[in-house]
């Protein structure tokens, strides 16, 4: 491997992502796991999230190297049973089941503990990630968690919102710049102009929906609302078919701005993240924006009518477009020899939390 | 002997070179890799299992690995190790089969129902039982709150004279009930006018009972009586605990089973969670019409009383859109058979 003659210098060399995953092996993988971890009542579920996800890393190839997941699915159990007791006692505590101290003293638990089961999190998955026998690391402190989830949260809140374009950046600076494949180290260079051009032509990709989809419903309500006796509003059909409308729009809206945020922001994280002491590894994604906004939009449409059957195609096809989009651009013709980092298994309850509570980590 | 083409990759870096596999001598397997033979015995190395069309993978102890797709031969050399666990073959095998794969989606759906229909039920009545009367007054409070927010509850114009009579019915039909006293309920009749409810009466889990003046205005005394026990059946099968508890275990369900579905998970979930409490609202409606039916014949009442009253009842409820799917009463055709059903039962 190693190419030691003192040749001309190398020139920049692509080298493409590629994922191998097919959708009717996947839709029969996760529909087994799944119907496995029903009969067990989620007893399985650690297994089958960590098999699913292999299922992924493993097809996913570059450098016709392969990555890997190896998650100990035992050590994530006590992780869900631990999350899932919590979220059961807040749910029961909201309802008035038992206690609702007991609810309210969970939540706050979680919420000071969020940034520590993130951190947490992001050390187990990263250890766990491997690529041509190297474990990827995550080298991020607990106390900047809090900095940036807490601190970044609390000024977008302050300042209404102004801030979040910022807050995101911080959680991708976070992530990436605390992130190396053994010792090789990643380094993200994001700036905020670029995010807050996402983020406003994401608001206005909104505003123009809700105008086009609302201004005959709210013309049409108004017109309604003079016939409707008082009182009567709430059994009204006219009021079903008028919240059934903006259910919709908001339905189609979500679908559309979410699939045109994260399709800019992977362009973009890309494009500012390198790997290597010397940056010479770069990464670019050419994902075609819309095409990746009517994927995510039919995606989340198949997945709704199909009742969650089609989402193990969903799934597939989805990491197939993104993954493909992207290439690793080496300065020096390969991708470089990386040495691993000895250290002990991390813990996977943050792990665990994190998966439960459905954070959006990352891309 | 059979060979394995793949590619090994050494421990502690990201080197890696083409590598033969092969059995060795004594039932371990030989590495061929860097010109040189490498010799692992168990259990200084493991198999990792299948999945999919992904390359085979065996891992040794030492941190390195070899990787190969030549996956026929690499089954055949698992065979003769024998290190396969019976649950990875077994897992593998259901994976890999459409016939499984079919079985699993009727494996879930069934299970969901079964879950559905009985297992939830009888969770949220064994867990209705331990809730004592001091958190359901709690309960009764805040859900007359929220009434009070979205329909309009004004003090009721009946006199004195008629609600001393009613109340007399109301209590004279509990004692005659024999129902345990040891459960606590404290009993209570409220009058209220709620001209966006119309003709209306509902039960709290403390045990008020809330009767609209409309309703007392249109219902004969016995109508009245029939109303009253369907109510106390309410009560006395805590179907309002059952139903939050029901709903609250629904919700817990669907956001856990779809909770990775990142984002879309709200949505998704809003619609079964809807459906199913009404399913529900809809049985518990049956069963205190059956409650009422019984104690009317025991006390020597005719259960056509609850059948009128519910014929009144119906001309008054507005008809929302979607009756049958999402509608709480159950249609008025299938309770009136009901009732008639408890009739025959009952008396000879
Ligand atoms: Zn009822």
């Amino acid at each position: 491997m190693e190419d030691s003659s003192p040749t001309p210098p190398p020139s920049p060399k692509d080298f493409p992502m590629q994922f191998h995953g097919s959708a009717s092996e996947y839709f029969k993988i996760w529909i087994v796991n799944l119907a496995l971890t029903v009969l067990t009542l989620g007893i399985y579920y650690p297994w089958a999230m960590v098999r699913t996800r292999r299922y992924f890393y493993a097809n996913t190839e570059l450098d016709s190297h392969r990555f890997d997941y190896l998650a100990d699915p035992k050590k994530m159990l006590k992780g869900y049973l631990l999350i899932y007791t919590a979220i059961i006692l807040y749910v029961l505590g909201m309802n008035n089941i038992i206690s609702p101290f007991i609810g309210f003293i969970v939540i706050m638990a979680l919420i000071a503990l969020g940034p520590f089961l993130m951190a947490a999190s992001l050390r187990f998955r990263h250890h766990n990630t491997s690529y041509r026998n190297v474990r990827f690391k995550f080298l991020g402190r607990t106390s900047d968690a809090y900095a940036v989830y807490w601190g970044y949260a609390l000024l977008t809140y302050i300042t209404l919102g102004i801030m979040f374009p910022i807050f995101r950046l911080k959680i991708y600076e976070y992530i990436f710049d605390n992130s190396s494949l053994g010792k090789t180290p990643f380094s993200y260079k994001g700036e905020g102009g670029p995010m807050y051009t996402i983020f406003l032509s994401a608001l206005g990709l909104m505003i123009a929906i809700a105008a086009i989809f609302m201004t005959p419903i709210i013309v049409f309500g108004i017109f309604q609302s003079g016939n409707v006796e008082e009182g009567a509003a709430a059994t009204d059909p006219m009021f079903f078919l008028i919240m059934g409308s903006i259910y919709l729009v908001y339905f189609i809206g979500f679908a559309f701005i979410s699939g045109f945020i994260r399709a800019k922001t992977l362009r973009y994280n890309l494009s500012v993240l390198t790997l290597g002491y010397e940056k010479d590894v770069s990464f670019k994604s050419d994902l075609n924006v819309w095409k990746f906004v009517w994927l995510n939009f039919t995606n989340i449409f198949a997945t709704f009518f199909s009742l969650g059957l089609l989402s193990a195609w969903a799934k597939v096809r989805a990491t197939k477009m993104v993954l493909s989009s992207i290439s690793v651009v080496s300065q020096q013709g390969d991708l470089g020899s990386h040495e691993s980092v000895n250290e002990t298994d991390q813990s996977a309850t943050g792990e665990a939390a994190v998966d439960a509570m459905d954070f959006d980590v990352g891309f | 002997m059979t060979t394995i083409n793949g590619k090994y990759y050494l421990a502690g870096s990201s080197d890696a070179c083409p590598a033969l596999l092969s059995l060795s001598q004594d039932s371990g397997v030989e590495i061929t890799a860097f010109e040189e033979v490498l010799e692992f015995r168990e259990p200084s190395f493991r198999v990792e299992p299948a999945l999919g069309s992904t390359p085979r993978i065996i891992r040794f102890h030492d941190g390195s690995m070899f990787e190969t797709s030549e996956f026929e031969k690499f089954n055949a050399l698992e065979k003769q190790l024998g290190t396969t666990s019976f649950t990875a073959s077994l897992i593998k095998k259901l994976e890999e089969r459409w016939r499984s794969a079919i079985l699993s989606v009727f494996a879930v759906i069934v299970f969901c129902i079964l879950f559905y229909l009985y297992g939830i039920p009888l969770a949220a009545s064994k867990i209705a039982e331990t809730v004592p009367q001091s958190m359901r007054a709690k309960m009764s409070e805040d859900t007359m709150a929220l009434m009070q927010k979205i329909t309009i509850l004004r003090e009721t114009n009946i006199d004195d004279e008629r609600r001393a009579e009613l109340e007399e019915i109301f209590f004279d039909a509990i004692s005659r009930t024999n129902l345990p006293k040891d459960e606590g309920y404290e009993y209570k009749l409220t009058f209220k006018d709620a001209p966006a409810i119309g003709k209306n009466a509902f039960a709290l889990p403390s045990g008020e009972i809330v009767v609209t003046d409309a309703l007392v205005e249109v219902c004969s005394d016995d109508q009245l009586r029939a109303i009253l026990l369907h109510e106390i059946g309410h009560v006395e099968l805590q179907h309002g605990i059952r139903s939050v508890i029901q709903d609250t275990g629904i919700l817990i369900i669907i956001s856990l089973a779809i909770g990775d579905a990142n984002g879309v998970s709200s949505i998704v979930s809003a619609l079964p969670a809807l459906l199913a409490e009404s399913h529900y609202s809809q049985k518990f409606e049956i069963e205190s019409d059956t409650f009422s039916c019984k104690h009317l014949q025991q006390q020597g009442y005719n259960p056509d009383d609850l059948a009128d009253a519910l014929q009144i009842l119906h001309t008054g409820t507005p008809d929302m859109p979607f009756e049958d799917l999402v509608s709480t009463h159950p249609s008025l055709k299938q309770r009136l058979e009901n009732i008639k059903e408890n009739t025959l039962k009952v008396s000879p």
